[in-house]
């Protein structure tokens, strides 16, 4: 199940004093955009560094795309991440000594998962699917913001991980560029990548499948409290 | 690494094309120093030994007052041990060109018909043998003495006759100084030429070459018993043997140490310029901590991430090593040169041995990755988490208590305030400016204070003799005679005169052996007696006491003479002088002090050997070095008017000059590369700064939002540039201090055996603190004007 999303019982705290995330449930089948949602410091940032193997969760179990996330280190973790998951951020990330085309290679460059001679071709053929293949060779700040996150998914898309994590990806783009974007994912969701994306911008859901609510740490009771596995989660459709 | 990566260094390089130049600038700086130092060293020790060994210098030398003959030669020979064996001569004369000074003039004395195989000399000019009037001077004796190949000079033999010779020939002799150096012409000539200068033509000295199949012999444990057996089997008539340091120039240690000295230095400025290329990484890393969390969000591990900035650093140092190696191989070549003219060397071959490369080489890229690696494995380990964390919003660390006490002492302004607390943010970074700062303060000071202690060392060795002259004889004279001539030359104020008897340390059953070299400078041992209550020389006492009056067997050492004929005596002990081939035993009242000589002992006029002066040394109403030497003149004219058979005569001018010859190159060095050091300090500090505004571009940004003009801007930056200039002034001063006295002792002793003053020049401590002052304020004025240029909008568009 490489696509599935399975969370039982992860928690985060920080010192003696502060809990991030409380422990939670969470399961995210495949081909599912789920957006999780909530105000600053409700800890969806959080739940996704543990999902992506970025953080640690201070107990529970995490499986993300097979794998026990909470469970692997170093270059494991790295390796795991690169080939099974892409990450989107706010800020894009792109690196900007690179041209675009040389972004979307590098996944595959460390991840050693393409031939050499085979990377510009699926680069650009990502490009192509995000809309920027004209845009291959241009450095990322010669780019305006929804290029530059079209360009942060194509990479994202690289080594075509069955999960797709994305941090606030339209927190920094106007309404109509973020409305390209998150058609973008839906699209990708569509094709059967399960995609969990943390934003603070509620009308996102209706590009999603599922929108999680959290607050202070923990899975908010939904208003129609349609609960299942103990998790109450909002089902928008 | 995949081409990909590759092309990310490359471009991230170019990107901060200006702070790697200065990274390759500072690297390639040192890498310079260390090749060059490298690269002389290594040819001056191959040509030093190459031409001392080249004229196959005697192992020792007996001396046979009644006269080597041919069957001596031949008995010599036949001794286990004896690789060949030679008559020959020397004696100090006195040569004058034209109406010039008398000037001392040793004359090497070999027979027409010597093989030269032992003890030569090569020829540079003429054809040798020369006819019995001719005289080859040894090359560096022409210029000293401004003459040419064809000219005439006139030349005196104590007790002999003055006779005009011919400059026949040169020739290089590299187990003599030159003769600037050593205030002393050196010359070769035959017996004949001896014997129209009214000596004896029979020659005195049996030299011979102690060794085996192998070669000849460099322990000195090995030729001395050869000499006593070969001086056995003369039967007696040998009364004293030479045994200079075997198959070793007489300037080895001085040049070894001084090669030392200068290559720890090229490796402090290696070291140095690694540190500062690893705070600029470590700045430019810090600069890229989000990258690196991008690049380990999309797959990079820790170890892809790392190889990528080696790789960086790598190829910086590899640039640097190949800009820097064939500069330092000439600059090592030029330098080889000017210490080859200094010790009268031929450098034969400027080759550079392959070791010297391989180790330039594994320094010049070793020493960067390695001083780097800290910053840098710390920046590829940060984590995904880390480095996303990091929006920019206190990028230069937080202010922590020490900051914010110090930032609210009194008198402070504003600026200085903030200027304190925001250097408090970066602790690390701090220390290693203020160290940077230090390392180049200490050496820079520890060079000038070097200078200094040396300046004051030849200067106290001039003050402690009260008289201006000096004049050695060839015979005894008596003492109240002698000294009477000398008080009659106008001019002269007072003289004394002196018993100068060379001793050596003598051992039962053994006949007396000294370490001098055959220049009869170098490691030679003398026994001075002067008059009671001398005023012409008071020394600064090591230990124990001077002289006193009532003395019986007391006597003085200078350090000289512990150093290299009686090591580990002390105060109180009792010492055997062979005087003469007479032992005579002495107890030891006090260690001077003595520096400028050779080695001395200090007796008593009543209780020395003989009562017989060897020496006058007077005291002149002449104010400068010409009226001295005139006076000089005079006082040699007189005494060979009155028959008393002058060897030689020199002014305390000489002397001066003669020691300052040996060392001032050093010295330059040493301030020169103390520069170099103090620069890469610099371009550190610059590069921190530089790095510092980087990371606060918001903060500046939100000053200037809050009405902070540019001049504010400009100021705190530079205001933070003095202080770290100032803390490391002030921390350089204060560690100076040891490393200086630490410094000078180890120098002087490995040089000259013995410690030079712990001396504190007070332009040096200007100079730097102008220099660090200046300098940090100059190193942070280009951040200071990046930081005030920043638009606001740009400014707050960094994240």
């Amino acid at each position: 199940m490489i696509h599935r999303v399975q969370v039982r019982g992860a928690c985060k705290s920080y010192g003696a004093g502060f809990t991030a995330l409380h422990p939670t449930d969470l399961d995210i089948g495949p081909g599912e955009l789920v957006t999780v949602v909530g105000r600053s410091g409700s800890g969806k940032t959080t739940l996704l560094h543990l999902l992506s193997g970025i953080d640690r969760p201070t107990g529970g179990e995490i499986t993300v795309a097979g794998e026990r996330v909470d469970l692997l280190r170093g270059s494991r973790l790295a390796s795991w991440r690169g080939r099974s998951i892409g990450l989107v951020f706010q800020f894009f990330q792109l690196l900007p000594t690179l041209t675009v085309a040389e972004n979307v290679m590098l996944p595959m460059d460390f991840c050693a998962t393409y031939k050499t001679s085979d990377r510009r071709a699926r680069a650009l053929s990502l490009l192509e699917r995000v809309g920027i293949a004209d845009q291959a060779d241009k450095l990322p700040q010669a780019m305006s913001g929804g290029e530059q996150q079209r360009a942060a998914i194509a990479r994202a898309l690289a080594n075509d991980p069955p999960v797709l994590l994305a941090d606030e990806p339209t927190g920094n783009l106007d309404r109509s560029t973020g409305d390209h974007v998150l058609e973008l994912f839906a699209g990708l969701a569509a094709e059967g990548r399960t995609i969990v994306m943390v934003t603070h911008e509620h009308d996102v859901s209706r590009f999603a499948n599922r929108q999680v609510t959290l607050a202070d740490g923990r899975i908010a009771q939904p208003r129609d409290a349609g609960a299942t596995l103990g998790v109450a989660e909002t089902v928008v459709r | 690494m995949s081409r990909l990566r590759w092309r990310k260094i490359a471009r991230d390089v170019w990107s901060v094309r200006l702070r790697v130049l200065g990274m390759v600038a500072a690297i390639a700086l040192s890498v310079t120093l260390v090749a060059a130092f490298l690269t002389a060293q290594s040819i001056l020790r191959r040509e030093i030994s190459d031409n001392y060994l080249a004229g196959n210098p005697a192992s020792a030398t007996l001396h046979v007052p009644g006269g080597v003959t041919q069957k001596d030669v031949v008995v010599a020979k036949d001794q286990p041990g004896v690789m060949d064996a030679i008559a020959r001569d020397q004696v100090l004369a006195r040569v004058r060109v034209g109406d010039g000074g008398w000037q001392p003039l040793l004359l090497f004395v070999s027979a027409p018909d010597d093989p030269r195989r032992l003890s030569s000399v090569s020829v540079e000019d003429g054809i040798w043998p020369p006819d019995p009037r001719g005289v080859f001077l040894e090359r560096t004796a022409l210029p000293y003495l401004g003459v040419r190949l064809g000219d005439p000079i006139e030349v005196r033999v104590p007790g002999g006759a003055t006779m005009t010779m011919t400059v026949a020939g040169s020739v290089h002799d590299p187990g003599v100084a030159p003769a600037a150096q050593e205030r002393t012409a050196y010359a070769q000539v035959t017996t004949s030429a001896l014997e129209l200068l009214g000596r004896s033509s029979t020659l005195t000295e049996l030299k011979i070459a102690v060794g085996d199949t192998a070669g000849p012999s460099g322990d000195p444990a090995a030729v001395e018993p050869v000499a006593q057996r070969v001086a056995s089997a003369l039967g007696g008539r040998v009364t004293a043997i030479d045994v200079p340091p075997p198959l070793r120039h007489p300037h080895y240690g001085q040049m070894t140490t001084v090669g030392t000295v200068l290559l720890a230095f090229g490796f402090v400025a290696l070291l140095l310029s690694s540190v500062l290329v690893a705070t600029m990484l470590g700045g430019m890393v810090a600069g890229q901590v989000r990258q690196i969390g991008a690049m380990k969000a999309i797959g990079a591990r820790t170890g892809q991430v790392l190889g990528m900035y080696l790789t960086m650093v790598a190829a910086i140092a590899l640039v640097a090593t190949a800009v820097a190696v064939y500069p330092g191989v000439l600059l090592g070549r030029a330098m080889a040169g000017a210490a080859g003219d200094l010790l009268n060397l031929d450098v034969s071959s400027s080759s550079v041995p392959g070791w010297v490369l391989a180790i330039v080489l594994v320094a010049g890229l070793g020493v960067p990755v390695l001083v780097s690696l800290p910053p840098l494995v710390r920046g590829s380990r940060r984590t995904v988490r880390d480095a996303i964390d990091d929006h920019g919003s206190n990028p230069a660390g937080r202010v922590g208590r020490l900051g914010a006490r110090l930032g609210r002492l009194p008198g402070l302004g504003r600026t200085e305030a903030m200027a304190i607390r925001g250097l408090a943010r970066r602790p690390v970074r701090l220390v290693l400016a203020v160290g940077l700062l230090t390392v180049a303060g200490v050496a820079f000071m520890t060079g000038l204070n070097s200078a200094r202690a040396w300046t004051q060392l030849v200067q106290t060795g001039v003050d402690n003799r009260h008289y201006d002259v000096e004049v050695r004889l060839a015979a005894d004279a008596p003492p109240d005679g002698v000294a009477d001539v000398v008080r009659a030359v106008p001019g002269v104020r007072d003289a004394e005169a002196w018993a100068r008897i060379p001793v050596s340390i003598a051992v039962d059953g053994r006949i007396d052996t000294s370490h001098v070299y055959p220049d009869d400078g170098h490691g030679s041992f003398m026994l001075m007696a002067p008059p009671p209550g001398t005023s012409l020389i008071t020394l600064p006492m090591r230990a124990g006491r001077w002289l006193r009056p009532g003395d019986s067997d007391a006597i003085v050492l200078n350090t000289a003479a512990i150093t290299q004929q009686a090591p580990g005596t002390t105060v109180g002990d009792t010492i055997a002088l062979s005087v003469e081939g007479r032992t005579t035993r002495w107890h030891v009242v006090g260690i001077a002090s003595d520096f400028g000589t050779q080695g001395a002992a200090y007796v008593a006029q009543a209780t020395a050997p003989t009562t017989a002066a060897r020496m006058v040394r007077a005291v002149t109403d002449a104010q400068d070095p010409p009226a001295r030497r005139a006076i000089l003149a005079s006082v040699e004219q007189a005494l060979d008017d009155a028959n008393f058979q002058v060897e030689q005569g020199l002014t305390t001018d000489d002397l001066h000059s003669a020691l300052d010859g040996h060392v001032f190159v050093l010295i330059e060095a040493l301030v020169a590369i103390s520069l170099l050091i103090a620069a890469t300090a610099l371009l550190g500090l610059a590069s921190a700064q530089s790095t510092s505004v980087t990371e606060r571009t918001r903060e500046f940004a939100i000053m200037q939002v809050l009405g902070a003009t540019d001049r504010a801007v400009r100021g705190l930056v530079v205001t933070e540039g003095v202080l770290v200039g100032l803390a490391g002034l002030v921390v350089a001063i204060a560690i100076s201090v040891p490393v200086s006295a630490a410094f000078a002792a180890f120098f002087g002793r490995s040089a000259f055996g013995q410690a030079l003053p712990l001396s504190i020049a007070p332009a040096a401590v200007l100079l730097w603190t102008v220099l660090t002052l200046l300098g940090s304020g100059l190193a942070s004025a280009g951040a200071a004007r990046r930081a005030s240029r920043l638009t606001i909008r740009d400014a707050l568009a960094v994240v």
